[in-house]
């Protein structure tokens, strides 16, 4: 199995450079920088930080390893589930023991994950939006912390029960993007108020800042979800694509609504990064945006 | 001038490189953009990506700029706009030195100009010394380019066609000019480029005008002046601070001042009626300025795009054809602190140091240090919708003439201000009713208490002031061309 990539490589988060002292150059044709005889899964690709896990090792790219990679001791860890992070880079993983590990540096070439946080033993999912907003589902329940430190100290500033359970959870500079169980799979948004990218209206009853379902998508049965920048997308189990969101003069998608990406035939998967969004299906790639 | 240039460049970037390390302003943007960041000041031999970079951080803080509320965006991120815009305008102009045509080096100047200005406009330009340095480095450049073009026997950049289409600006929300907006049209509008063995044969130079597809002045237009029914009164020279300052302590109404202006440099020496004046202030029209699009800040169609000054000139206000009912405005704009020598050609009312009362009760705000100074250009037909301001105001007229009705706070309810809109923008303090729209846009009944609200209204002249208490509502719409000054105080 290979990994590919290409793009923003400042940190040297997908190749290192051979030259500490200089800035890694940018990959524009896509290359391959890993491979693995049994699995491979990229579990986080940050603005500065890549955390892959390659034949079951965990391997550390870009600024937080000094760009270099770093391999990482994980034995301590259960399988992990996500990892989340923001533009300081990558912060911690959740593993399927719903636990909780930060990232510890030592100096500057040591990096480990620590023992898992005291007191958190039910989190499942962890999103941090570009304003800092934490999201955290626990058990049942959706959380919002102001900031990664109030979530350290389990000081939520809201909390909600999302009907049916959250399978996935996304953030973007502004708000968060969840997919519950419900109905095969229902889209649910909330955030900043101002940049009407939550894919509906908001008004006094739905606000902005508390979950609102994408009316839009109600009754599509939604295999997945992906947000990123001021946008997002959804795959519906029928395999179609939608997006919707973009502030600034950046659209993928009319303003506040969601529309149904037409140039895809088919698509399984999608990833939403800032004004762009790449979408998947068999052996294609595609992207749409800037 | 380019040792001068070059060394304020030095300056701006040792300015930039030793906060990395010792502020603490920075510190929240994380250590990854700090360790780019300082790999950027000490390796800026490798140019061409070097500027990339600067542009990816960037965009970077782009994104943080609109993640927050205006007003609550941390301090980390302005740090961080304004620093890595300096950075980048300071290798652009390493890169203009070894420019050697004319084209070349206005596209050059033109980049770095929006650079720096981005960082006036979108973060204020925070930290020590900055403002002052990115003024330093705009005026130098300035003088290096004039000088470049002079020898290479380019004309100023004055011409600017008079055919050829408006931009439109494209629709977004309300709010403050939360995004860069590029104009990307960028016409030719210098005469003609000549080859350098004509230029040096001819010898064109700064002082022999060119052709100039300019007017020489902007004219008023020949829409008559509304009746007035119910005059602001007038006084016919303006009062002395003793009278004023009993003025506000007693009566505080408003007043239409005669004869304000005459001081000012903006009236007469500094024509500001004079397009190629305005554009020789702006770096060649070259500075940009945020600008409002659409008729009123209260339909969906309103916007605000930021573009050079000369293609507002041009689009908007030169242009005849312009779109009346989607008119740009550049309104509410510090353009003074953004272009300081603007700010010679105003004189600061003393009316502004008086003490005026307290505003409303609901529309208190922090006391100011100093008054808060604003320009608005634009062309005939701009309105300003029914509002209030909480501060005192004193509106200046510089060139053309302003139609201004005036409410007083004791008429609040029969004004219906707004509440708290789409987007959670407070619109409370503008009225429901619009001036030019049928029955004022509202229901009848609320049309009938309306008109039963008494109110003061005038012409406001060119070389006139206008004094309007706070909290009192006013709706303002240009008759020709105008100018204003408007001067908040508390």
């Amino acid at each position: 199995m290979e990994l590919i990539a290409f793009g923003f490589n400042a940190h040297g988060q997908l190749s290192p450079s051979t030259n500490p002292s200089e800035i890694p150059e940018d990959i524009r044709i896509p290359q391959i920088i890993a491979s693995a005889a049994n699995s491979l899964r990229v579990l986080f690709a940050g603005w500065s930080d890549t955390l892959l896990e390659i034949d079951g090792s965990l391997h550390l790219l870009g600024a937080a390893s000094a760009n270099t990679q770093l391999t990482i001791p994980s034995t301590h860890l259960s399988q992990i589930t996500s990892a989340f992070g923001d533009h300081t880079g990558l912060k911690g993983v959740t593993t399927t023991a719903q636990a909780i590990h930060l990232l510890q540096h030592y100096g500057t070439k040591q990096v480990c994950f620590g023992q898992r946080v005291e007191g958190i033993n039910d989190t499942s999912h962890i999103a941090i939006a570009g304003n800092g907003v934490v999201a955290v589902v626990q058990g049942d329940e959706v959380l919002v912390y102001r900031s990664f430190s109030a979530f350290l100290l389990k000081n939520a500033r809201q909390r909600w029960t999302l009907a049916g359970g959250v399978v996935e959870l996304h953030a973007n500079e502004g708000g968060f993007v969840a997919l519950t169980r419900e109905y095969g799979g229902r889209v649910i948004t909330w955030g900043d108020a101002r940049h009407e990218y939550l894919g509906r209206e908001t008004t006094a009853e739905a606000s902005a800042g508390a979950p609102g379902i994408v009316d839009a998508l109600d009754g599509i049965a939604i295999a997945r979800v992906g947000s990123g920048g001021w946008c997002s997308a959804a795959v519906s189990v029928e395999r179609d694509l939608y997006i919707w969101g973009g502030a600034g003069g950046e659209v993928l998608a009319g303003r506040g609504e969601v529309e149904l990406a037409q140039e895809f035939e088919v698509v399984d998967g999608v990833s939403v990064g800032d004004g762009h969004a790449v979408a998947w299906a068999g052996g294609k790639l595609w992207d749409t945006g800037r | 001038m380019n040792t001068s240039l070059r060394n304020t460049c030095l300056l701006a970037t040792s300015l930039v490189s030793s906060e990395l390390s010792s502020s603490g302003d920075l510190y929240p943007c994380g250590a990854p953009i700090l360790q780019l960041l300082k790999t950027l000041t000490t390796t800026p031999h490798l140019l061409q990506s070097t500027v990339a970079r600067c542009t990816d951080v960037l965009r970077l803080a782009t994104n943080k700029l609109h993640a927050f509320p205006y007003r609550e965006v941390p301090l980390c991120w302005l740090r961080l706009y304004t620093d890595v815009s300096i950075l980048k305008g300071v290798y652009l102009i390493q890169k203009l030195f070894s420019v050697r045509d004319a084209e070349g080096v206005r596209r050059a100047d033109e980049e770095i100009v929006r650079t720096l200005d981005m960082a006036l406009i979108m973060a204020a330009a925070p930290g020590n010394g900055r403002r002052e340095v990115i003024e330093k480095i705009l005026a130098e450049l300035e003088g290096y380019v004039g000088a470049f073009l002079a020898v290479h026997g380019e004309e100023m950049m004055e011409g600017v066609e008079m055919n050829g289409a408006g931009g439109k600006g494209k629709g977004k929300g309300k709010g403050k000019v939360e995004k860069a907006e590029m104009n990307g049209d960028r016409e030719d509008e210098e005469g003609e480029e000549e080859d350098r063995e004509a230029s040096r044969r001819k010898r064109r130079r700064l002082t022999t005008p060119p052709p100039s597809l300019l007017p020489q002045e902007l004219r008023p237009s020949s829409t008559p002046s509304p009746k007035i029914t119910h005059q602001i009164p007038i006084l016919t020279t303006p009062p002395s601070l003793g009278f004023f300052q009993n003025h506000l302590d007693t009566a505080n109404t408003p007043l239409q001042i005669q004869n304000l202006l005459t001081a000012w440099p903006a009236m007469a020496t500094n024509p500001w009626s004079s397009p190629s004046y305005l554009l020789s202030k702006t770096h060649f029209g070259t500075r940009l300025v945020p600008i409002e699009l659409g008729k009123s800040y209260t339909m969906d169609n309103w916007s605000q795009k930021i573009m050079p000054f000369r293609d507002f000139l041009k689009t908007y206000i030169l242009c005849s054809e312009a779109d009346g009912s989607y008119p740009g405005y550049l309104a509410q704009h510090s353009l003074f602190s953004q272009i300081p020598s603007l700010r010679a050609d105003i004189l600061t009312p003393d009316y502004c140091y008086t003490t005026p009362p307290p505003a409303p009760p609901d529309l208190r705000t922090h006391p100011l240090e100093g008054p808060i100074v604003n320009a608005w250009f634009g062309p005939a037909g701009t309105v300003s919708p029914l509002h209030t301001d909480p501060y005192t105001n004193i509106l200046c007229q510089v060139l053309g003439r302003k139609y201004v009705r005036l409410y007083p706070p004791s008429e609040n309810e029969r004004l219906f201000p707004r509440g708290v809109e789409g987007g959670g923008v407070d619109m409370s303090n503008t009225s429901r009713v619009d001036m030019d729209a049928e029955g004022g846009g509202v229901e009848v009944e609320e049309w009938e208490r309306f008109q039963g609200a008494k109110y003061l209204e005038g012409v406001l002249r060119s070389g006139e002031g206008l004094f309007i208490p706070a909290g009192w509502w006013h709706y303002v719409r240009s008759l020709d061309t105008s100018f204003s000054v408007s001067f908040w105080w508390n």
